[in-house]
This record gives C-alpha cells, structure tokens and sequence, in this order.
C-alpha cells in the first residue's frame, strides 16, 4: 500500500493564519484498495512535544471524501489560526506542524500520509 | 506582576524544609545529609522570600506592568509606578530591566511530575532611577523584543513564556525585584528581518 496515495502542498512554509492548499493523490486511481475506502479524512495539526508530555493541536478537522475512491485528487485547503504556536525545534518543547490524510477502509489497517510544514509568525502590515 | 504571598508562600515552605532538616539532623539514627540539605534548601527559600518581603516593606504601593500586548521584533512598553513609605536613596546605576524568554515542559507519571526548563534569552538593560526616590514615582519603560524569540504559548503541558523584571538597586536595603509577563504575539515587526 506504499503507493497507494500520497500527500502533496502547495508549500512548504506558512505564516498564522494563512490558508495551507495541497492535494491528496491517488496515483493509480483503479487500485482494488480504493473501492473499499469509507472516507478520507484530513487533518491540520501541531504536536508538541519534547522533554514533557506530548499534546496535539487540531485546528482543521475534516472528512474529505465519502465512499469509494475513483479520482486521481483530492484538493483541500484550510486556514491556519491567527494565534497558536509556531514551529519550534527547543531543547526541552518541539513544535511540528503537519497534515495528515488518512483513509479509512473497513477491516483494515487505516493507510496515513503526514506532509509537515513551517509555520511562522504572520508579518504586520 | 508576582505578588507577596507567593514570598511568604517561600518562607513557609523555608521553615518547613528548616524543620525537616533540623528533625533529621537531631535524629538519632536520621542520615546527616539530608538533614544538612533540608536545613540549606530552607534557609535558602526563606531568606529569598524574606528579602523580597522586606524590600517591598519600603514602598506604600508598588506596581509594574507591561501596557499591551508586543510584536516579535517590536517594543514592549511597560510601566513602573514606585510610592516609597520613606525617602530611599538608590545606588547609581544599579537598578536594571531584565527581558527573559523561557521554554517549559512538564513530564507527568502517576502521581509525580516534572518540570523541565530552558531559558532562552536573557537580556539586560540599565534602568536609569532618580538618586533619590521620596515622592511617587512612575515611569514608563521600553525594552526590545528580538524576532527570533518564540511567541507566547501556554499549552496543557508546555509553554513559552516571556517575562521583564525590573531590579531596584536599594542604599543599604535589600534590591526590589518586580517581575511581569510580557504577552508576545505571533506577529512579526514589519520593520524586522
């Protein structure tokens, strides 16, 4: 299932509250595995983590396909907040942005692509 | 701005490790350095609170606080506002604002937890006070925020926190500290790189 779909954005650096666009792949839309799938469901996140316990932000959750797959893409886009930790790699607190496009297909281990970005504060004026 | 019961919150658990320290010590069978460490951790923790209380004991009212919100690569303006019980000389520059940026995160398992901690900047700048302080005194203050710090974050485990601390160098009293958080946001100073 490596090639079964992959993840691709139109950049790979943001500010807070930009919109991050990109697209879901499907490279061989005819694959027997994409007749199964139930949805596909995308996610804008930022982990947290380091030297403490770990902690998710989603700030963007959302199902973008239902039913089975038959297109070679799925476009989606989704705003970053105004506020909100910026990428980050410290010693003891790591912040990672990323999207992650997951497809759910009945009796079976959920396939998941993660696309990871930088985000960084937004320029005034 | 920290207020003073958490200075006396600091001489109370002072004593208590004093009193720890002491018991272990007079034990009969207590191990002696534990009870040399409680007895030093103690008188360290008390003898910080009990500084701080007495050098605010010499002002009818004390405040210190930043006026908004800054941008990374802006200035911070904030204000310090001095009532003095007595005319207090101060030491000639002396006194300094303290711009610190800090990381933390907190590792939590079962009941116990702990806290990791990483300061990320430290930034001094002199603090030019009048000799003498006998009236009531305000002040408005400005101290740059550089663009590469992180910007507050106060998450459930972790958190960037960002602080000024202004130290009033006091003539034969011990220094007043007062510190505040600065909220730095996610914004960028057009004019900063």
């Amino acid at each position: 299932m490596d090639n079964l779909f992959s993840l691709w954005l139109e950049r790979g650096a943001y500010a807070l509250g930009d919109e991050v666009r990109g697209r879901v792949l499907f490279p061989d839309p005819r694959h027997s595995t994409l007749e199964k799938v139930r949805s596909v469901k995308l996610q804008l996140r930022a982990r947290v983590h380091g030297s403490g316990d770990s902690e998710t932000l989603v700030v963007h959750d959302e199902q973008l396909h239902v039913g089975p797959l038959t297109q070679e893409e799925l476009p989606f886009e989704a705003r970053l907040p105004e506020r909100g930790p910026v990428s980050w790699q410290g010693r003891h607190v790591k912040v990672n942005w990323e999207v992650v496009a997951e497809l759910d297909i009945p009796w079976a281990i959920d396939p998941k692509r993660v696309a990871p970005f930088e985000v960084r504060p937004r320029r005034r004026g | 701005m920290r207020s003073s019961g958490q200075h006396v919150l600091g001489i109370v658990l002072g004593a208590v490790l004093c009193v720890v320290g002491a018991g272990a010590l007079f034990a009969s069978d207590g191990p002696l350095v534990v009870g040399v460490v409680f007895l030093v951790l103690g008188l360290v923790f008390a003898g910080n609170g009990a500084r701080h209380l007495l050098a605010r004991s010499a002002f009818e009212q004390l405040e210190f606080t930043a006026l908004r919100p800054v941008a990374l690569g802006g200035t911070a303006e904030l204000i310090l506002s001095l009532i003095p019980k007595r005319p207090l000389t101060l030491t000639p520059g002396g006194s300094k604002v303290t711009l610190t940026c800090t990381e933390k995160a907190v590792y939590s398992a079962g009941t116990s937890s702990r806290t990791y901690t990483d300061v990320l900047l430290t930034q001094d700048q002199p603090l030019e006070l009048p000799a003498l302080l006998s009236q009531p005194f305000e002040q408005r203050l400005t101290v740059a925020v550089p663009p590469h710090l992180p910007p507050t974050w106060v998450g459930k485990h972790n958190s960037f926190v960002t602080e000024v601390a202004v130290r009033v160098d006091i003539d034969g009293w011990p220094d007043l500290v007062l510190q505040t958080e600065l909220e730095v946001l996610p914004e960028l100073e057009a004019k900063s790189g």
